[in-house]
């Protein structure tokens, strides 16, 4: 599946992707059917700074689940809420069933899934959202995310890993202790980059992900967790004819496409589509398709 | 089949005969492609879609939804791209599907509503009408359903335009349910739809704003089914008008609550956003319940918690009623 359908001797750096091959890519997206599964914790874990790490089996949605793609879980015991919680997947072995989540607490759903414990149940519906394609024209990809943000990332790092293509990271975080996913980056041979808020010495973004861009052998970047990181990234996609992907973020009621509570402001071209589903066609959109700013 | 015998849970609703009492609510279900590969979609009463408008819309500008204590409020604003993509990707599906085809029609006028029933009656394959006259959105226009006459006024244009049978779509805000209920009657509905979503709202207390993008929007969900189910109760209780319950249900006791309220039939919304199988689980709950207590049809059930019932035709007898279908 190429991503884009472009060659790298075709490619004109600077040049943006021709429309015919933005849809080319976005036809390789298409996601298989979901299943709701009754899953079991094998683990539940902090993991530091207010995150957890839930594995748990499922065994269909382990099997089919795709990089960039992402799982709407439940508690048993969900009390007065009504929607299931979205959360991309981590990590997701076939072989084993699992499927692994990075969450934050942040309000109700998620301190009910922090509660669970192993053995315990959980409601899986899943994989939803479109995967995101990787090249295969012998170029690597550049991961760029900030906070629970890396969760994409290290799915598409062991899918990367499995198919031999090159992954560089740029790891985010406000300070040292709350880089997340990194030795998990490192274990699936990501060249993993990190950079702090607090280090006054560390060079802009912007300024790594052009340095990357320029040298030709990225075929484009996956971005998540940051808008400035984004923007960034985007910036740089444009710069040097890079391909680029944003995980979008919206409340989410159902995660396959009925409720269009998901909706996100898309740059359309003064089109008249102004909004896409951040479910069904996303959660990550073409960097030149997401609105950013 | 253990356990004995299969009930029969075939209703009448006004003309239409359906299989089962249950189908989706418009606009929580899109036209059922996504949930095809889930369950049969064939066994439910009927399918419908989300509301189509006379053109194209984008929908409202996020935020579109909240969660609150067992609810949800919406305001997602009738996203859509018109008539003739309705007619040629989602009928054609809904067709498919095997069972009782009704489409739920919207607009800004009666002549929206009477132009859409026009195209639709000239449609194989549409076994109704449903007019969403109860949207609470009031930025466009106030919902006809907040009025008689308003109400009145379009369920007769549609009356007009169509041999369709015609389900309006009424709005729980109102001081006088059954003086409304009783204006669609008369002016020509063949049965009602109880209840669209109450106006509702939330303020998010940080950025110190409202949280939806409309500012208010919809409620819907397991919180609106007492106050949905009073509306059902006073209806039935007062008219013999075919009633379709719409609020809150996601379990098959909610289901018959509202058909013991003297509902014909139910209509799942928001609990397919959490469970995509509530609605073939709603059956299979009303079948078990029926074969619980060794009810032969689900019909002998409908309006059986209203005073004064005489017989099990589903017809209250309560004195102060109009009998509108003899
Ligand atoms: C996200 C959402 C979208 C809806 N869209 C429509 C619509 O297009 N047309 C309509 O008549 N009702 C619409 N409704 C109202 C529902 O059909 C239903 O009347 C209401 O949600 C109450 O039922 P429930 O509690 O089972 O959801 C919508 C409700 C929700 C939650
Ligand atoms: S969450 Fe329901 S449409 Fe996206």
């Amino acid at each position: 599946m190429a991503l884009a359908g472009q060659s790298a001797q075709t490619r004109q750096p600077g040049k943006p992707a021709q429309p015919g091959e933005a849809r080319q890519a976005e036809e390789a997206r298409k996601p298989a059917p979901w299943h709701m599964v009754t899953g079991t914790v094998r683990s539940n874990r902090p993991a530091g700074s207010g995150y957890y790490r839930l594995i748990v089996h499922a065994k269909p949605v382990a099997a089919a689940c795709r990089p960039g793609q992402f799982v709407m879980l439940r508690a048993p015991e969900w009390g007065a809420l009504v929607f299931s919680r979205p959360f991309d997947v981590y990590r997701s072995d076939p072989e084993s069933g699992t499927v692994e989540i990075l969450f934050k607490l942040k309000g109700e759903g998620t301190r009910r899934l922090a509660a669970l414990v192993e053995g315990e149940q959980v409601r899986v519906l899943g994989p939803l959202g479109r995967p995101v394609p990787l090249p295969d024209d012998g170029r690597g990809v550049i991961l760029v995310a900030r906070g629970a943000g890396v969760s994409p990332m290290v799915r598409i790092a062991q899918e990367c890993a499995a198919r031999g293509v090159a992954a560089r990271a740029l790891v985010s975080a406000a300070r040292p202790d709350r880089l997340m996913g990194v030795d998990d980056l490192r274990a699936l041979g990501v060249d993993v980059h990190v950079t702090t808020d607090d280090d006054g010495a560390a060079p802009a973004p912007a300024a790594v992900l052009g340095r990357w861009a320029k040298e030709g052998r990225w075929h484009g970047m996956f971005v998540c967790g940051s808008r400035r990181l984004a923007r960034a990234a985007r910036w740089a996609c444009r710069e040097y004819g890079l391909s680029g992907y944003v995980f979008v973020e919206a409340t989410m009621a159902c995660g396959f496409g009925i409720c269009h509570g998901c909706a996100v402001p898309i740059n359309d071209g003064g089109g008249s589509r102004p909004y896409a589903l951040a479910c069904v066609d996303g959660p990550a959109l073409p960097i030149e398709t997401a609105t950013i700013e | 089949m253990e356990g004995g015998f299969q009930p029969d849970l075939s209703v009448r609703i006004g003309p239409l005969e359906l299989k089962a009492p249950v189908m989706p609510a418009s606009g929580c279900f899109n036209a059922g492609r996504e949930v095809a590969h889930a369950f049969d979609l064939g066994q439910m009463g009927a399918i419908i879609n989300k509301t189509v408008m006379p053109g194209y819309r984008p929908g409202n500008p996020p935020q579109r939804i909240l969660e609150r204590a067992s609810a949800m409020i919406n305001s997602v604003g009738l996203p859509g791209k018109g008539p003739e993509d309705f007619l040629n990707n989602q009928l054609p599906f809904m067709r498919s599907v095997g069972t009782r085809v009704i489409v739920s029609i919207g607009g800004l006028s009666e002549a929206d509503f009477a132009q859409l029933a026009a195209l639709m009656d000239e449609q194989p394959g549409i076994d109704g009408l449903e007019l969403d006259l109860s949207r609470p959105n009031h930025v466009e226009r106030e919902p006809f359903a907040l009025s008689a006459k308003l109400t009145a006024g379009v369920v007769r244009a549609v009356r007009r335009a169509t041999r369709l049978p015609v389900i309006a779509k009424l709005a729980p805000n109102v001081s006088d349910i059954v003086s409304i209920a009783a204006a669609a009657m008369e002016a020509g509905a063949d049965a009602l739809c109880v209840a669209n979503t109450y106006p509702a709202m939330g303020i998010d207390i940080e950025a110190r704003r409202p949280i939806l993008g409309m500012a208010t929007g919809g409620l819907s969900g397991p919180a609106v089914k007492p106050m949905t189910l009073r509306l059902v109760w006073q209806i039935a209780g007062a008219l013999d008008a075919p009633v379709i319950a719409c609020g809150g249900v996601s379990t098959a006791e909610d289901a018959l609550e509202y058909l013991l309220a003297g509902a014909k039939a139910v209509q799942v919304g928001t609990a397919n956003f959490s469970n995509p199988w509530t609605i073939p689980q709603v059956i299979d709950g009303i079948r078990e319940y029926l074969r619980r207590h060794d009810i032969a049809r689900v019909e002998s059930i409908i309006g059986a918690a209203q005073p004064f019932r005489t017989d099990g035709s589903g017809a209250p007898a309560q004195a102060g009623g109009t009998a509108w279908r003899a």
